[in-house]
């Protein structure tokens, strides 16, 4: 079925096109992380507002630091944020979703979607604010709130799909072969979700970033690093007075990303929907 | 002979809806080594349950499963639970599924799938389970292992996911093989396949075969022994060939009068039985065949008939034929 999938996915031009885009980012996150891109981010290296130029080829800030540099640097940040959220919140929604859809009208169920309704009841940007007083400015707080809001809707998904799959014939065989439940879950209902799990994490990633870059705005979430955020910060007041080299450097570069990863998770919800090739 | 599997006593409750009905009522029966024995009962009469209720899959709230004693290999395993009973599971007594299709794992290849079976119960590294696993494959007769074991269920036609089915439940050499509606799913090729196949287990390694179907003519062509079940309940049991000969009980000889039988001077009319299999919540008292019965007279309906020997078998009837 991997053969297929990756069939379908190669056929789908913008799938490719979004693909390309992510992997770009992903060698640019490689490379900063690694020390060979955008390392002089926080170096002093021109004046004031340089404009594009050999030297700086996206101009210079206010206080003369590259703006490629930052940009790059931007964008190992936001994957990097990305990836934490998505993977600890995605693992997150798929434990307790499986939990809750596998105990079916029991306790557990009814406590995970209890506190799944808790957290979704409370508005996001309050709770992240809340979460970085409570952890005291900490580098983690947006990644803590994140994490701890973004994994309910994929346990709500999560949740329903296993209680689909639970009365699945194969289930019964599974039990009829001997094994426990926790193993049946685990060989057999989570794999089975598998499709759900990689979209959503591709969602949960896209707003991760978007979410990382908004908090870093509003001075909730990047503090002793760079982020888009902190450039589209900046840059609110550059624009009034025409330099628009962070603003045009940080948007363009979110808005390509995000873009790239919606290709992307589209066309890979098409190649993984099992649905369509078995029933 | 000492019987491989011998139930005694056993029913199954049902706790939904409120009432509390059975679904198998006092049940019992063994089964030899080596041989066959059907199970023949229309949609819904407790088959499937009783299989289940062997293999103790049915839990508490939902089902209430009591047995004087199941006994495999002169053990009882009604009382076992948990971790005891899932030892036993796909290693002494395993189960095949009526739909291939939906009992198989569709995001697993066939070959992972029997190897995670093999894995469970037998202390086998990777490397030989998948020998073992290969060779299972080639033993229901593809002939090409490496090729299915690679497989996943969608890519195969239905007979050869029941034939991947009996690989997976054989593949640990269980002394008792419950075969629920194997080939109901399946064409008549696919079927004389997995019959013949069913067959073989029984030769080669004298595995108990419980062949449960609706369908008289495999029961007959493929069991030593039959049994005949309605509402839960065993009407009739005998060797298959004196049970079709010479059918006891009414109901048994209403289900042989249903088959229509094409030749030159016999009317195209079947025989069906009158009247409705009642409702499992609205069970009539006393034989729950007797409102449906030509011969039942009024105590037939005071209390339910016992099991008794007739002609090298046994009848629950008070009026057998």
């Amino acid at each position: 079925m991997t053969g297929t999938a990756w069939q379908r996915l190669r056929d789908n031009g913008p799938g490719i096109a979004g693909l390309c885009i992510v992997l770009v980012f992903a060698l640019v996150a490689v490379c900063a992380w690694s020390g060979l891109l955008g390392q002089g981010w926080a170096q002093v290296t021109g004046g004031r507002w340089e404009s594009a130029g050999p030297d700086h080829w996206f101009g210079t800030n206010l206080l003369g630091q590259d703006i490629l540099a930052r940009t790059l640097q931007g964008a190992a940040n936001a994957i990097e944020t990305g990836l934490i959220v998505t993977v600890f919140s995605i693992f997150l929604g798929a434990a307790l979703g499986a939990l809750s859809g596998w105990s079916g009208r029991g306790w557990p169920d009814e406590l995970v979607l209890w506190i799944a309704g808790v957290l979704d009841s409370i508005p996001f940007y309050l709770f992240a604010a809340a979460v970085a007083y409570a952890l005291q400015g900490h580098e983690w707080s947006m990644h803590v709130a994140m994490i701890v809001t973004f994994w309910t809707t994929t346990a709500r998904i999560v949740r329903g799909e296993v209680m689909r799959i639970k009365s699945r014939e194969f289930v019964e065989a599974a039990r009829a072969m001997g094994l426990n439940g926790f193993t049946i879950v685990l060989r057999h209902v989570l794999p089975n979700t598998l499709h759900i799990l990689v979209v959503q994490a591709t969602i949960t990633f896209v707003a991760a970033i978007k979410t990382e870059v908004i908090l870093s705005f509003l001075g909730l979430g990047v503090k002793d690093g760079v982020s888009w955020g902190l450039m589209l910060a900046e840059s609110s007041q550059e624009v009034l007075a025409g330099h628009f080299g962070n603003f045009l450097a940080a948007s363009i570069s979110l808005f390509l990303l995000l873009m790239g990863f919606n290709l992307l998770a589209d066309a890979l919800q098409d190649a993984l929907d099992t649905g369509k090739v078995i029933r | 002979m000492k019987p491989v599997l011998e139930v005694r006593e056993l029913s199954v409750r049902a706790n939904s809806s409120g009432v509390r009905h059975r679904l198998v009522d006092n049940v019992s029966f063994s089964i030899s080594a080596g041989q066959a024995t059907g199970l023949v009962g229309e949609s819904g009469c407790g088959k499937t349950i009783t299989a289940l209720a062997i293999m103790g899959l049915l839990k508490e709230p939902a089902f209430t499963v009591t047995a004087a004693a199941i006994e495999l290999n002169g053990r009882d395993i009604s009382r076992l639970g948990g971790r005891q009973q899932r030892a036993l599971l796909g290693r002494d007594i395993a189960m095949v599924f009526q739909q291939p299709g939906t009992a198989l794992d569709p995001v697993f290849t066939l070959g992972q799938q029997i190897t995670r079976v093999i894995l469970r119960h037998r202390n086998e590294t990777r490397k030989q389970a998948r020998q073992t696993m290969l060779q299972a494959l080639g033993k229901v007769g593809f002939a090409d292992a490496e090729a299915f074991a690679a497989a996943y269920p969608h890519e195969l036609s239905g007979g050869m996911r029941q034939l991947a089915m009996i690989a997976m439940a054989t593949v640990c050499r269980p002394a008792v093989v419950l075969a629920d509606e194997p080939t109901t799913a399946l064409d008549p090729g696919a079927t004389a396949l997995i019959l013949q196949q069913l067959k073989r287990l029984q030769a080669d390694h004298g595995t108990a075969v419980l062949l449960i179907s609706h369908d008289l003519a495999v029961i007959r062509k493929n069991c030593r022994d039959a049994m005949i079940m309605y509402c839960g309940r065993i009407l009739e049991a005998n060797g298959a060939g004196a049970l079709f000969a010479r059918p006891r009980h009414p109901y048994t000889a209403g289900l042989l009068a249903c088959i229509p039988r094409i030749g030159p001077r016999r009317p195209a009319v079947v025989d069906a039985i009158g009247g409705q299999v009642p409702a499992m919540t609205d069970l009539p008292s006393g034989c729950h065949f007797a409102p449906r019965c030509e011969r039942a007279d009024p105590t037939c309906s005071r209390a339910a008939p016992p099991p008794e020997a007739l002609g090298g078998g046994t009848v629950a009837c008070y009026r057998p034929l």
